[in-house]
């Protein structure tokens, strides 16, 4: 029920066979961008909660400490330092913790980006019904524990959540007129492709690696978008 | 019909008011240039006076309140809220 995963196991640089050379590493240093720009944003974004107690703020800003932590906690595993560690150990010690700490943070990465997803999501609502959240949640994690394909359905799952920000963005376009909605709307679109990506990067390192890539460039959007907006006077 | 202010559109036209009046102004000052309640006035000042926006003054002919150098701040950052809130769907 609680499956090993079957996927292999690259997206923390373990199988890292199909992956062109020159990206190895530099996953880990895409993936903790990533998380550091998430955190600027959420901290800036609790500033203005703290301010005008408003809880749409508050939840948006939340939603990107859980990804903020998801993308930390993938780049760390991703660190070549942990693999070649642990790797070692492995051989000199017979003690194989790889696997176990793959399974491990693979679900931690997961349940982290999921939570942050639908906060995000969830700050978009005029009218927030949080039991509904947390069911929905629950029967996420439900299906996802059950699944064979795990991550290959969490990816998918994470990429229609975008979609609907990308469907809400527009809409906040087409309401404001406000070209900075679109840029941010592209954004994730960009995210919401890069998870497809992943989802066809569990068989193949090219997508994988594009994946990584679309991922960045996306958040490089929002935080160009956000420095727009704070050197703006 | 007008359109119904925001929490941080009414923060912006109480610190505004208070600012206008060169950091002295009595309440029901504010209550006219901010457009507001009584009851909703005195919520927000005691708010404002909670988050060091604004300040007390009691002098011999009433209260008055005066602007905190985090009350100058806001106003200063008060359109780059507003273009954040607006750009990340958030308002």
């Amino acid at each position: 029920m609680f499956n090993p995963i079957k996927e292999p196991n690259f997206f923390f640089g373990l199988d890292t066979a199909t992956v062109p050379a020159w990206f190895k590493g530099l996953d880990g240093a895409i993936q903790l961008t990533v998380a550091i720009i998430a955190l600027v944003l959420a901290i800036y974004t609790f500033k203005i909660y703290k301010i005008s107690g408003k809880k749409k703020p508050f939840y948006f800003g939340t939603g990107f400490i859980f990804v903020s932590l998801s993308y930390f906690v993938w780049a760390v595993l991703n660190m070549a330092i942990i693999i070649n560690i642990s790797r070692y150990l492995c051989r000199e010690t017979h003690i194989c913790i790889v696997d176990i700490l793959t399974d491990i943070s693979i679900y931690i990465h997961m349940a982290l980006l999921m939570v942050g997803l639908l906060l995000i999501s969830f700050s978009t609502f005029k009218k927030r019904n949080k039991e509904t959240y947390i069911l929905a949640f629950f029967i996420i994690a439900l299906v996802l524990a059950l699944s064979k394909q795990t991550l290959m359905f969490f990816y998918s799952f994470s990429s229609l959540l975008l979609l609907y920000l990308v469907i809400h963005y527009v809409r906040n376009y087409f309401k404001h007129k406000n070209t900075k909605t679109l840029v941010v709307g592209s954004a994730f679109l960009l995210l919401s492709i890069a998870n497809l990506e992943l989802v066809f990067g569990l068989t193949d390192g090219f997508d994988y690696t594009i994946g990584n890539i679309l991922t960045l460039l996306a958040f490089l959007l929002i935080i160009l978008n956000f420095v727009y907006i704070l050197m703006k006077k | 019909m007008s359109k119904k202010r925001d929490r941080i559109q009414v923060i912006y036209d109480i610190l505004n008011a208070v600012k206008e009046k060169d950091g002295k102004i009595k309440p029901t000052n504010i209550l006219y240039k901010a457009n507001l309640s009584p009851q909703m006035l005195n919520e927000y000042l005691k708010e404002l006076i909670g988050k060091g926006l604004i300040k007390e003054n009691n002098a011999k002919d009433g209260k008055t309140y005066s602007l905190e150098n985090k009350g100058f701040e806001f106003l200063s950052k008060y359109k780059t809220i507003v273009d954040f809130l607006e750009t990340f769907g958030l308002n």
